[in-house]
C-alpha cells in the first residue's frame, strides 16, 4: 500500500502536454505582428509577396496542427511548435531582407514540412528503416561524389549543384546530413551482431573526405562531430574514438603545415577589431549591431546589419539579436539545448536503439551547428561560416533541419499512436 | 538500451558546455556593450566619424551649444560661445577626451543595454544634456585670458556647480583649423585638445603655501607667535631657497601676505616631511578624482626622496609638486566651506526625448579636508592676503579671499616665464563662488592672474550676486 | 494610421519578446520535464531458480557481459553478447546475435530471429527462461481483419500485477459479469466506473458507486479527463492510465 501511495504522488508530478491550440494562436499572433512590422517598414512592391508568404505559412501551420491534432488526435506538439516558431523567425528575416527570395524560402519550408512528414512515416516501421540503411548510404555517397565532379563553387566552397542556369541551386552536403544520421543509427540487435565500427568509419571517412575536397570545412567539422557522437553511442569505445580524434587532429595540423593559406582563414580569430575593415568586417558589424538592438530589439526592418553581406545566412544570429532582441536570440539558442536534453531523457524508452541514436545524433548535430554559428560569428571560436539551423536562409539546410527534427520526434513512442483508430462512444 | 542511455549522458556535458558558452557570450555582450555600440562603425549613431545621434547640449540658461539637425551636428551660432565652450562641449570625433560629447556620448545617445539604440530610432536623436556652465561667463573668462594660454574655473563651493570652465587655446569648432593644428610649429595650438582645467597639471608655486600653512596650523601650536627672518634667501644644507623679496623679520600671517619663501621654507622644515605629506594626503594629492564621467589629472606630491633643501622648496610649492587646477579649486572651496569639500559637477541634467530625467546633478560632499578650526584660521589668512596685501580695490565689492602664485617652471635665467596663479573665493554670503586662474607663463601671479580673476568674478557677481 | 503604427511598433517589441519567451520556455520546460513512461512490458522467469526478470525496454540485450541489460554473469555457456529481445510492431522477437551456443525457442534453435508469444520457453546456452508478456505485443485483430498496432492503444495497467487492459471505446469497471474489467469484490459496485473516449481524449466518470472512484487520490465527481500516468483507484484496485 505504501508503494502504491508513492506511485500515486509520483504520477501527479507528470506534466501534461502543451495545449497546442492556445500556443498555436499565440504563435500566429507573433507571426502576424512580424508581418505588420515588415509592412510598416517595407516598400509597396513587396506587399503581395509579404501577404502571400505569411498567408501560406500560417495556413500550413494550422493545416498541420488540424490534421495531426484533431484528425489524428496526437497529443504532444512541443517539438513542432518549436520548429514552426524558429522557421517563422527565419522566414521573417528572409522576407524582410530579400523580398525577392521569399517565395523560394517559403517553398523550401513547405518542402521541409513534407520531408518531416515523410521521414516520420518512414521511421514508423523499424523493419523498413533497417532495410533502407544500405541504399541511403550509397545514395549519400553518390550525391557527394556527383557534387564533387559537377558541383559549382560559391563563396569558396564547391558544394553547390546549380540546375537550369541558377533556377535551382541545392547543397547536397546539407541533405546528406540527414542520411549521415540515418546510416549511423542502428538497432540493438544489429549493434550486438556486428560490434565493430569499421563499416561506419569507412562511410563517415568517405563523406568527410569529400567535404574536405569541396573545401566545405564547416560542414566537414559538423560531420566529424556527429560521427564521434554516433561512434561513441554505438560502441562506447573510447580508445578507437580517441585514436580517430588524434588522427584528425594530426591531419588538421598537416593541412595547416602544407597548405598555409587555410590558416589565413583564421588569422582574424580573437582579433576581429583589428581587422574591422578587412577580414573581420562582418563579425565586427555583427557585434556592434547585436548590442545596439538591446534586450528587446529594434523591430523588424529597423536594423542596420541587414545591409552587410550575407546577413541572413552567415550573420543570422546577429540579425535576430538586432531586430528581435537579445532575449529572443538567447531563448532560441536554449531550445537547441532542450532538444538534446529531451533526446537524452527519452533515449531509454525509445522503440529501438535506432531511434535513440538517431535522435541523439540529430539533436546534438543541431546543437553543434548552432554553437559553431553563434560562437564562431561572435569570435569566441574560429569562424567557419556555417548557418544557424532553421533561421538562416537556405533551402537545402531548411529541409535538412526538418528532416533532423523528424528523428527527434520519432524517439517518442506516442508519435505513432493512432488515436483516431479508437472507436468513440 | 541501458548501456546506450548511460552513454547518452555524455551529451549532457555537451549541453552544459553550450549553456556555459551562452553564459560567456551573454557576459561578453553585457560587459562590452557600451564599448561596441559606441564604435564609429555603428551607423545607428555615427555618420562617418560624427556622432549624429546625440541630443542637444545646452548651458545653464538653456542656450543651445550643440544639437543635431537633419543628421548633422550644429553648434551655437555665436563664434565666441563656440570657442569658449569648446572644451566642455567637446568635439564629435573624440579628440577632446573630457568634453561631454565624448565623455558622455553614451548618455547623449541614450544607449543602454536594455533598450539598445531604440530611443535614437524612435525620436531620431538621443538624450538632451544640460551643462552647469554659463556660456556667457565662459566667453568673459576666455576673453579675460587675453592672448595667454591658461585656464579659468569657477564653481559654487556650497553646491558644487561649475559655472565657468575655460581652457585656452581653443578653436572655433564650426570652422576647425585642422591644417593649422596639424602643422603647428609656433606652439599656438599646443595642447589644444586638452582641457587644462580637468587634465592640466601645473607647478603650484606660492598657492601651495596655503597647504603648508594649513599643515603648520595643525602641527605647530605656537605658529602665530613665531617670527621668521628673511634676507632674500634661506640657506639649507649648503643650498638655499630664494625669496622674491627681502622681508626682514616677519610673523606667520605677514609671511603669507607677502608670500615669503624664506619663512615658508622654515615652516616646512618645522612641519617636517611626514606631517606635510599627511596634510597633502588628506587634501587628495596622489588620488584620482572623477567628476561623473570626467577623470581629473592626478595631483602629485612626493617627498619620499626629498632632502631638507627639497623639503624647503616643496613648502613653497616648487620641487616636483604638480597640481590640477580643478583639484586646487576644490581645496579652496573646502576652505570657504568650513573644511568640507564639495565635488564639482559639470552636467546639470540629462533628459530623454520624452521628458524622463536620466541624470540630475546633486551636491556630493567630498572629504572633510580641513578641520573646522583650521578652515576658519585659513579663511582669516586668505582674507588678510587680499585686505592687507593685494588690496580690496582690485576686487571691487567682492570681499575676496585668496592667494596668488608665481610658479617657476624654468631654473635658468631667461627661461620660460613662470605660471601665474590665483585661487580664491568671495566671502560674501550671497556669492558662494570660488575661482582658480592659471595663466601659463604669464609672469607674476599678482600682476597677471588677479586682473583675470577680478574680471571673471565681477561677471559672476553680476550673474548670481544680489 | 501613422500614430497607430508607431505605437504598434513600440508595443510590439515587448509583446513579441513576451510571446516568444513564453512560447519557447513553455516548450522547453515541457521537453525538460516530460519523462518517458516506463512499465513492465514482459517478464522472463529463470526456470532454474524461479527468479523473475522484468523487461521494461523495447529492446533488451542478453549476455554475459556486464554492459548487457540482462547480465547472465554466472553462466559460462552464455556468450558475452548473446541475444536481443525486442518488441516490434508485430510483437515480441528474439534475435540471436551471433552467439556461440545459440538461442532455442521451445527447444528449437532459431536461425536469426523468431517471434515469440506468451508462455514460450527460451534457452540461452544452459539458461532456460519462460517468457510472459504482460498483454503487450499480442497481435490484436479488429473487425476488418487488420492488425491493429497495439502501441496505439490507451490502456489501464493494474498496479497489482502489471497486467495491461487495452481500452477500446468505452470500458466499464465493476463487479458485474458484463463489465470489461470485472472485479469480484464486495466493496465494488455492480457498475462502478467508466472510462471512455470523447473528442477531448479519454475521460473517467464514476457511475454513482457506493464507495466512489478516486483519480490520483481525489474523489471523482462527474467526468474527469485522463492523462498519461494518472491513477484510477476502485476499491482496493489501482490502475495506471497509459497512452
Amino acid at each position: 500500500m505504501a508503494t502504491k501511495k508513492k506511485k500515486a504522488t509520483h504520477a501527479r508530478r507528470y506534466r501534461k502536454p502543451v495545449k497546442w491550440p492556445f500556443w498555436l494562436l499565440l504563435m500566429t499572433l507573433f507571426q502576424l505582428s512580424c508581418m505588420l512590422q515588415i509592412y510598416i517598414n517595407g516598400t509597396q512592391e513587396s506587399m503581395v509577396t509579404l501577404f502571400t508568404v505569411y498567408g501560406v505559412y500560417i495556413a500550413a501551420e494550422w493545416i498541420y496542427f488540424f490534421v495531426f491534432g484533431i484528425v489524428l488526435r496526437r497529443k504532444s506538439f512541443e517539438i513542432e511548435l518549436i520548429t514552426f516558431f524558429l522557421t517563422g523567425i527565419g522566414l521573417t528575416l528572409t522576407t524582410s531582407v530579400y523580398p525577392d527570395r521569399a517565395y523560394t524560402q517559403l517553398v523550401a519550408v513547405l518542402m521541409g514540412m513534407i520531408v518531416f512528414i515523410v521521414m516520420l512515416w518512414v521511421l514508423s516501421d523499424t523493419k523498413r528503416v533497417i532495410k533502407l540503411r544500405t541504399p541511403v548510404a550509397i545514395l549519400a555517397l553518390a550525391a557527394l561524389g556527383i557534387t564533387l565532379i559537377i558541383g559549382d563553387e560559391i563563396n569558396g566552397a564547391r558544394n553547390w549543384i546549380v540546375i537550369g542556369d541558377g533556377l535551382l541551386s541545392i547543397q547536397p552536403s546539407e541533405i546528406v546530413k540527414v542520411a549521415f544520421v540515418f546510416v549511423g543509427a542502428a538497432t540493438l540487435e544489429h549493434l550486438q551482431s556486428t560490434r565493430s565500427l569499421t563499416k561506419y568509419i569507412l562511410f563517415a571517412g568517405a563523406c568527410i573526405g569529400m567535404l574536405f575536397l569541396m573545401k566545405d570545412f564547416g560542414t566537414a567539422l559538423i560531420f566529424f562531430f556527429t560521427f564521434i557522437v554516433i561512434a561513441f553511442l554505438r560502441s562506447g569505445d573510447i580508445k578507437t574514438i580517441f585514436l580517430v580524434c588524434t588522427a584528425a587532429l594530426l591531419g588538421g595540423l598537416g593541412i595547416l603545415t602544407f597548405r598555409p593559406y587555410v590558416a589565413n582563414r583564421f588569422q582574424t580569430y580573437r582579433h576581429v577589431w583589428e581587422y574591422s575593415n578587412g577580414g573581420g568586417y562582418q563579425q565586427v558589424r555583427l557585434l556592434i549591431y547585436s548590442v545596439s538592438g538591446g534586450l528587446f530589439g529594434l523591430g523588424i526592418g529597423n536594423g542596420r546589419l541587414r545591409s552587410v553581406y550575407a546577413a541572413t545566412e552567415d550573420l543570422a544570429f546577429g540579425m535576430v539579436c538586432e531586430e528581435f532582441g537579445i532575449i529572443i536570440a538567447f531563448t532560441v539558442l536554449l531550445t537547441f539545448v532542450a532538444l538534446v536534453v529531451y533526446s537524452i531523457r527519452y533515449s531509454v524508452a525509445a522503440r529501438s536503439t535506432f531511434y535513440s541514436i538517431a535522435a541523439l545524433a540529430a539533436s546534438s548535430l543541431l546543437l553543434f551547428q548552432a554553437a559553431l554559428h553563434v560562437f564562431g560569428v561572435t569570435d569566441l571560436l574560429p569562424w567557419t561560416g556555417v548557418t544557424l539551423p532553421f533561421i538562416s536562409r537556405g533551402g537545402s539546410s531548411m529541409m535538412c533541419c526538418w528532416g533532423l527534427v523528424a528523428f527527434i520526434k520519432a524517439i517518442d513512442v506516442r508519435t505513432y499512436r493512432r488515436y483516431d483508430k479508437i472507436e468513440r462512444s | 538500451m541501458k548501456t546506450l542511455s548511460r552513454r547518452a549522458w555524455i551529451l549532457y556535458a555537451l549541453a552544459a558546455l553550450f549553456v556555459a558558452g551562452l553564459g560567456i557570450l551573454f557576459y561578453t555582450f553585457w560587459s562590452n556593450a557600451d564599448d561596441w555600440a559606441m564604435r564609429h562603425a555603428n551607423r545607428h549613431l555615427y555618420a562617418g566619424d560624427t556622432l549624429t545621434a546625440a541630443g542637444s547640449i545646452t548651458d545653464e540658461t538653456g542656450a543651445v551649444l550643440a544639437e543635431t539637425v537633419d543628421g548633422e551636428r550644429q553648434y551655437n551660432e555665436n563664434r565666441d560661445v563656440r570657442t569658449a565652450t569648446l572644451h566642455v562641449v567637446g568635439d564629435s570625433e573624440g579628440y577632446i577626451a573630457t568634453g561631454v560629447q565624448t565623455a558622455y556620448q553614451e548618455e547623449l545617445t541614450g544607449y543602454n543595454f536594455v533598450d539598445g539604440v531604440y530611443d535614437v530610432k524612435r525620436y531620431g536623436k538621443g538624450n538632451d544634456l544640460q551643462l552647469s556652465v554659463n556660456a556667457d561667463l565662459c566667453v568673459t573668462a576666455y576673453d579675460a585670458l587675453g592672448d595667454e594660454k591658461g585656464t579659468v574655473g569657477v564653481f559654487n563651493y556650497e553646491t558644487g556647480q561649475l559655472v565657468c570652465v575655460v581652457s585656452k587655446p581653443a578653436f572655433d569648432i564650426a570652422n576647425k583649423p585642422t591644417e593649422n593644428i596639424n602643422n603647428d610649429t609656433t606652439g599656438e595650438y599646443e595642447g589644444v585638445y586638452m582641457n587644462r582645467f580637468f587634465s592640466g597639471l601645473y607647478t603650484p608655486g606660492s598657492t601651495f603655501k596655503i597647504i603648508t600653512a594649513a599643515s603648520a596650523i595643525d602641527n605647530i601650536s605656537d605658529i602665530d607667535d613665531q617670527r621668521f627672518r628673511c634676507t632674500g634667501s634661506y640657506g639649507i644644507d649648503g643650498g638655499s631657497v630664494k625669496c622674491l623679496g627681502t622681508h626682514g623679520t616677519i610673523g606667520f600671517e605677514r609671511a603669507l601676505n607677502v608670500s615669503c619663501n624664506s619663512a615658508f621654507a622654515q615652516i616646512a622644515l618645522q612641519v617636517g616631511t611626514e606631517n606635510l605629506t599627511a596634510t597633502t594626503d588628506a587634501l587628495g594629492f596622489n588620488q584620482r578624482y572623477t567628476l561623473g564621467n570626467i577623470r581629473l589629472a592626478q595631483s602629485r606630491f612626493d617627498l619620499s626622496e626629498a632632502s631638507q633643501l627639497d623639503l624647503g622648496w616643496a613648502g613653497v610649492g616648487q620641487y616636483t609638486t604638480l597640481v590640477n587646477p580643478c583639484h586646487m579649486l576644490m581645496i579652496v572651496g573646502a576652505i570657504a566651506n568650513d573644511g568640507q569639500a564639495v565635488m564639482p559637477y559639470l552636467v546639470e541634467r540629462i533628459t530623454t526625448q520624452n521628458g524622463d530625467t536620466v541624470l540630475e546633478a546633486e551636491t556630493t560632499l567630498g572629504a572633510q579636508m580641513f578641520s573646522e578650526s583650521t578652515a576658519a584660521r585659513l579663511q582669516e589668512l586668505l582674507r588678510s592676503n587680499v585686505e592687507n596685501y593685494y588690496g580690496d580695490r582690485r576686487f571691487r565689492g567682492l570681499e575676496m579671499c585668496g592667494k596668488t602664485g608665481t610658479a617657476e617652471v624654468s631654473s635658468e635665467e631667461g627661461g620660460d616665464d613662470p605660471h601665474a596663479w590665483f585661487v580664491g573665493y568671495s566671502q560674501r554670503e550671497d556669492l558662494p563662488y570660488a575661482i582658480v586662474v592659471v595663466v601659463e607663463n604669464g609672469g607674476g601671479g599678482s600682476s597677471t592672474a588677479i586682473p583675470v580673476a577680478n574680471e571673471v568674478m565681477q561677471a559672476v557677481d553680476d550673474l548670481y550676486g544680489e | 494610421m501613422e500614430a497607430f503604427f508607431s505605437q504598434f511598433e513600440y508595443l510590439s517589441r515587448y509583446v513579441l519578446t513576451g510571446i516568444a519567451v513564453l512560447l519557447l520556455l513553455r516548450c522547453i520546460f515541457s521537453l525538460f520535464r516530460l519523462r518517458p513512461r516506463r512499465e513492465v512490458m514482459a517478464t522472463l522467469v529463470n526456470l532454474a531458480d524461479d527468479s523473475e526478470i522484468e523487461i521494461s525496454n523495447w529492446e533488451t540485450s542478453i549476455g554475459r557481459s556486464r554492459s548487457c541489460d540482462i547480465a547472465l554473469r554466472k553462466y559460462g555457456t552464455v556468450s558475452r553478447f548473446h541475444a536481443v529481445l525486442a518488441l516490434r510492431k508485430e510483437g515480441w522477437f528474439i534475435f540471436d546475435t551471433e552467439s556461440k551456443t545459440g538461442v532455442y525457442v521451445n527447444g528449437e534453435q532459431i536461425r536469426r530471429a523468431r517471434q515469440i508469444t506468451d508462455g514460450d520457453t527460451i534457452s540461452f546456452g544452459n539458461v532456460v527462461m519462460k517468457f510472459n508478456s504482460n498483454g503487450y505485443g499480442e497481435a490484436q485483430e479488429d473487425e476488418n481483419g487488420e492488425v491493429a498496432d497495439f502501441t496505439n492503444a490507451a490502456r489501464l495497467v493494474n498496479l497489482a500485477d502489471n497486467s495491461a487492459f487495452y481500452l477500446r471505446g468505452s470500458c466499464l469497471i465493476g463487479r458485474d459479469r458484463h463489465c470489461n474489467i470485472c472485479l469480484p469484490m464486495r466493496d465494488i459496485s455492480g457498475e462502478h466506473a467508466e472510462v471512455y473516449l470523447t473528442r477531448d481524449g479519454w475521460m473517467v466518470s464514476d457511475l454513482q458507486s457506493e464507495n466512489g472512484t478516486y483519480l490520483n487520490g481525489e474523489l471523482v465527481f462527474g467526468a474527469y479527463p485522463l492523462y498519461d500516468g494518472d491513477i484510477i483507484s476502485v476499491g482496493a484496485y489501482s490502475f495506471m492510465f497509459r497512452e
